[in-house]
């Protein structure tokens, strides 16, 4: 029985009616993240045995072990599981262990769930290809030339080739759809605080979230479900529902936003999206052309906020708590020795960025709260477009994965890639990535379903759709 | 030359909440090292903070105190400096909206000393150097605990004005019961901004920061060489220079302390952690509603009950001071005589106010005096045997032997002797009972020399002669 083609909803059905012991089943994702090639799997958790052991045990007793019963989980590196490491893809933190479980951890072992390893990532979530992790880049799934994407790289690649049947991430600026798209998998992230952070490294705390990757949509729905609510331990969750209305793909009124569009008429991946328009126009959705005039400020304003937050966040990683201390004269050598030699170079350029956009003296040392108002005025401008269409599509990434040995020399280049991800976490709003074809080096493409704040239930609709349209059309 | 004073203040004062500003652990800074900590207040990367409702309720009723106008918005900013007992890197602050602005109090000669605002923050932990190993020992118990900061605006011309200020201060964040301003636990500490000018001169001079003062006295001390320092460089024709200045009261002199070049920037910007929150207006009256009457209301209050300014005014010195005074009402209701006993035999004997005896027990030693069955003299030392202890007032005079006078066993005794020798006189108290009292007590009188106390002993003799009576019916 290949247990990495079923679906959840077969395989928790399998588990419960005993037509499989979860042990049995858990152990072959665990033999395949051990002959893991692609350095997606940090670390495999000793612990899955025990836990799959009491999953059985409830099973032989009656009880119900919930809605995920015996589900393998991968988690991404920055994701508290009590009594296991989690090191953020960072060598500060290598050592460090897990004091609590993260709510989302506590609700996936309360739902049943076998939380099996931890992923490779970009040191702190901070990149957007995979190869940013003190611990080695991860390879794409598909093409061991070819990037991972990410940050959640580890977590995407590992779902894709079936090492898990779900797997967890976080979402700053496009961390879960850019390896989605990428690995040809569903990734999504959802409404700004519908998913509690605590127990979550934050990167950027004010934008991001806690995503879901699963091989299709009905499957990342089901683990969505549930890990979402409100924490008294995270001030920023909201007590929301998932909306369940009938959807009616006649009724559905698709936003094309011109100023991605009118840029990306010269990729040789645009025929693709303008079929994925055809496919949705016949089944008789309505296409409304938009207009968010300044979506380009998105890009800045994410990079400010993002930094100015990481550069903070990343203090108290001062090589005082978290690693063997580095000889030093000086209180303050300490510091620099400590965090030169643990820290990355993404991280190093990120924290001297928002260090200086915090600086207070000079030109920029507003611009923190500029983009925090540009942020509040590009999501108004997003609501108000979604007053003209129930969704937008757009590609999830420019093209397909790049060459895991293209130059790093120069970042700005890399940060450009989250151009069409990034605008979603400006705006708080839900939005998934679904794959949609493939592109000229035959690596996948993703497809980009956003829709209102708090209307993940549509968006949810819509890639079902998608995917079935997709199945059919094969 | 003369110059006028300039003095301002930043008083920071420990909230005395159950629990930490941002987390469940205990605001007590006593216990052993390190053992109120937490994820959150160790700033382990995950752990994000949740509001404590009791500290906005606390720093709003210290703004009433004050007659500050309230916020009715609560935001927190991070407030950026690299030291070891600031786990964070980073200390959640309030810089842009205080929670309390503006404010005043009067001194006694009734200048208004205005205040720029109350803010909250959270306080770092306790770094302990240890001179002999060379070693810095950090104790996280304070890191967290709720501390609200005051900033005058620079009105205080004297080192008494000061001291006076800062003794209002605590008085009135005392009596509203929001903080205990223990200064010599570091519970309230107080730094002092000053410069001088020539008399009548609009132009403020040079200030400096002093800081390390850590009783009032410290201040009036630190204040008064401050005066000398800067008028001696004024009139050698000198400028002062703006520094922090450190006051060493061993040797009674203030010293520069060393800097770093340049002004430190706090890179402060708002904690992506938290939402903004609002504060109904109705909560913020119920909270100014809900204040406990102040040290100035209570010395109105005393002023009606017939207590002389000068006593009113000890009184109300402390918050805990004043309620034993009005517990002992309760057992005995003469004001004035109280207020003489507690300020004149007591106060004199207590440690920051703390009275080492119960109510009763002090009131018994009033009684025992009153009654004369102890000199004043001696009561004296009955104050001091039972002070820290819970011995009985009478039982402590008999062993100290200095129980004299006829207490009221001696006079039971006469009685019984005369009862026994006066048979008839008894039986004639049903029919003339005022005459036969009148005969036993004139009796009691002429054998204790007027020395027994007339109203014990008229209950004496009453209680007797109604229960021989009774004997002899039966």
């Amino acid at each position: 029985m290949d247990f990495g083609k079923m679906t959840i909803d077969e395989y928790v059905k399998g588990i419960k009616s005993k037509k499989f012991a979860t042990t049995d089943a858990v152990k072959t994702f665990v033999d395949k993240c051990k002959a893991d090639k692609k350095n997606a799997v940090l670390e495999v958790f000793n612990s899955w045995s025990e836990r799959a052991k009491e999953i059985d045990k409830m099973i032989a007793d009656g009880e119900d072990p919930g809605e995920l019963a015996g589900v393998p989980i991968i988690i991404k590196d920055n994701i508290w599981y009590k009594g296991h490491k989690c090191a953020a893809g960072s060598k500060m933190l290598q050592d460090f262990i897990a004091p609590q479980s993260a709510y989302v951890v506590r609700l996936l072992l309360k739902a049943g769930a076998v939380i099996i390893a931890r992923s490779n990532m970009d040191e702190f979530g901070m990149g957007s290809t995979g190869r940013n992790s003190a611990f080695g880049p991860t390879l794409n799934a598909l093409s061991d030339k070819h990037v991972a994407g990410g940050s959640s790289s580890g977590s995407a690649v590992a779902l894709a080739l079936g090492y898990c049947l779900a797997a967890l991430g976080t979402d700053t600026g496009g961390s879960m759809r850019c390896p989605a798209a990428y690995n040809g998998i569903v990734g999504m992230k959802p409404s700004y605080g519908v998913i509690s952070r605590y127990g979550v490294m934050a990167y950027a705390g004010s934008i991001e979230q806690v995503g879901v990757f699963g091989k299709n949509v009905e499957d990342t729905l089901t683990v969505l479900k549930q890990i979402r609510g409100h924490d008294t331990y995270d001030m920023t969750t909201v007590h929301k529902k998932l909306e369940d209305k009938k959807f009616d793909i006649k009724k559905l009124k698709i936003g094309r936003i011109k100023e991605v569009w009118d840029g990306y008429k010269s990729s040789p991946y645009f025929p693709i999206y303008e079929n994925i328009f055809t496919t949705f126009k016949k089944a008789g959705a309505q296409i409304v052309d938009i207009s968010i005039s300044n979506l380009s400020l998105a890009l800045p304003a994410y990079y400010i906020i993002s930094c100015t937050e990481a550069a903070s966040n990343m203090s108290r990683l001062d090589g005082v708590r978290y690693t063997k201390a580095v000889d030093s004269e000086s209180l303050d050598e300490l510091y620099v020795n400590s965090r030169t030699k643990y820290l990355g170079e993404e991280v190093k350029r990120r924290i001297m960025l928002g260090n200086f956009l915090a600086c207070a003296g000079h030109e920029s040392s507003e611009l923190y709260k500029k983009a925090k108002m540009v942020q509040s005025h590009v999501a108004q401008e997003i609501a108000h477009a979604f007053e003209q269409c129930d969704t937008i599509l757009m590609p999830s990434m420019t093209g397909e994965a790049t060459l895991l040995d293209q130059d790093k020399s120069d970042p700005v280049a890399e940060y450009l890639a989250d151009l069409f991800t990034v605008p979603s976490n400006i705006a708080g709003i839900p939005t998934i990535s679904i794959p949609c074809g493939v592109g000229v080096n035959k690596l996948p493409l993703g497809l980009q379903i956003l829709t209102q704040k708090y209307n993940g239930g549509l968006m949810f609709d819509i890639a079902k759709w998608f995917e079935k349209s997709q199945k059919e059309a094969r | 030359m003369k110059y006028d004073v300039v003095i301002g203040l930043e008083i920071h004062a420990e909230l005395n909440t159950n629990t930490k500003l941002f987390c469940g652990c205990a605001n007590d800074t006593n216990s052993p090292a390190n053992t109120n900590v937490c994820p959150m207040c160790l700033a382990m990367p995950g752990a994000i903070p949740i509001v404590n409702k009791a500290a906005i309720e606390k720093i709003i009723m210290a703004g009433h105190a004050f007659d500050c106008v309230i916020n009715e918005k609560v935001f927190f900013e991070r407030k950026h400096y690299f030291y070891p007992d600031l786990p964070a890197g980073y200390q959640i602050s309030q810089l842009a909206m205080p929670q309390c602005i503006g404010g005043h109090a009067n001194l006694k000669n009734g200048k208004r000393i205005r205040l720029n605002r109350i803010h909250l923050e959270e306080d770092a932990g306790k770094s302990m150097h240890d001179e002999v190993n060379q070693e810095t020992l950090i104790d996280l118990n304070r890191a967290g605990v709720p501390l609200i900061e005051m900033v005058t605006e620079p009105d205080i011309s004297s080192s008494q004005d000061a001291m006076e200020f800062l003794e209002e201060v605590r008085s009135r964040l005392t009596f509203a019961g929001v903080a205990f301003c223990k200064m010599e636990e570091g519970g309230m500490r107080c730094d002092v901004n000053i410069s001088l000018k020539p008399s009548g001169s609009k132009k403020l001079g040079n200030r400096i920061e002093m800081k390390n003062l850590n009783s009032f006295k410290m201040v009036g001390r630190a204040i008064e060489y401050e005066i000398k320092r800067q008028s001696s460089v004024l009139d050698d024709g000198g400028v002062v220079s703006v520094e922090t200045r450190k006051w060493n009261d061993g040797r009674g002199v203030s010293l520069p302390m060393r800097r770093k070049s340049g002004e430190a920037d706090y890179r402060y910007f708002a904690d992506p952690d938290q939402p903004v929150i609002s504060i109904p207006t109705k909560e913020i009256e119920r909270l100014k509603k809900a204040l406990p009457r102040l040290a100035h209301e209570w010395r109105n209050e005393l002023s009606k009950m017939g207590l002389t300014d000068y006593d009113a005014d000890i009184l109300t010195r402390d918050k805990v001071f004043l309620q034993f005074y009005m517990e002992n009402l309760n057992l005995l209701n003469e004001p004035k005589k109280v207020a003489n006993w507690l300020i004149t035999d007591v106060l004199a004997r207590c440690e920051n106010f703390r009275v080492l005896i119960s109510p009763k027990q002090f009131v018994d030693v009033i009684k025992l005096v009153d009654l004369k069955k102890i000199s004043k003299k001696n009561s004296l030392d009955l104050i001091d045997a039972i002070w820290g202890t819970d011995k009985d007032a009478e039982k402590c005079a008999n062993e100290l032997k200095i129980l004299g006078g006829i207490g009221a066993s001696d006079i039971e005794k006469i009685v019984n002797d005369l009862v026994k020798q006066n048979q008839k006189a008894v039986a004639d108290y049903t029919t003339t009972p005022d005459k036969v009292v009148n005969f036993f007590m004139g009796q009691v009188m002429k054998i204790t020399q007027g020395k027994a106390d007339s109203v014990l002993t008229k209950e004496i003799v009453i209680k007797k002669a109604s229960s021989t009576r009774s004997d002899e019916r039966l």
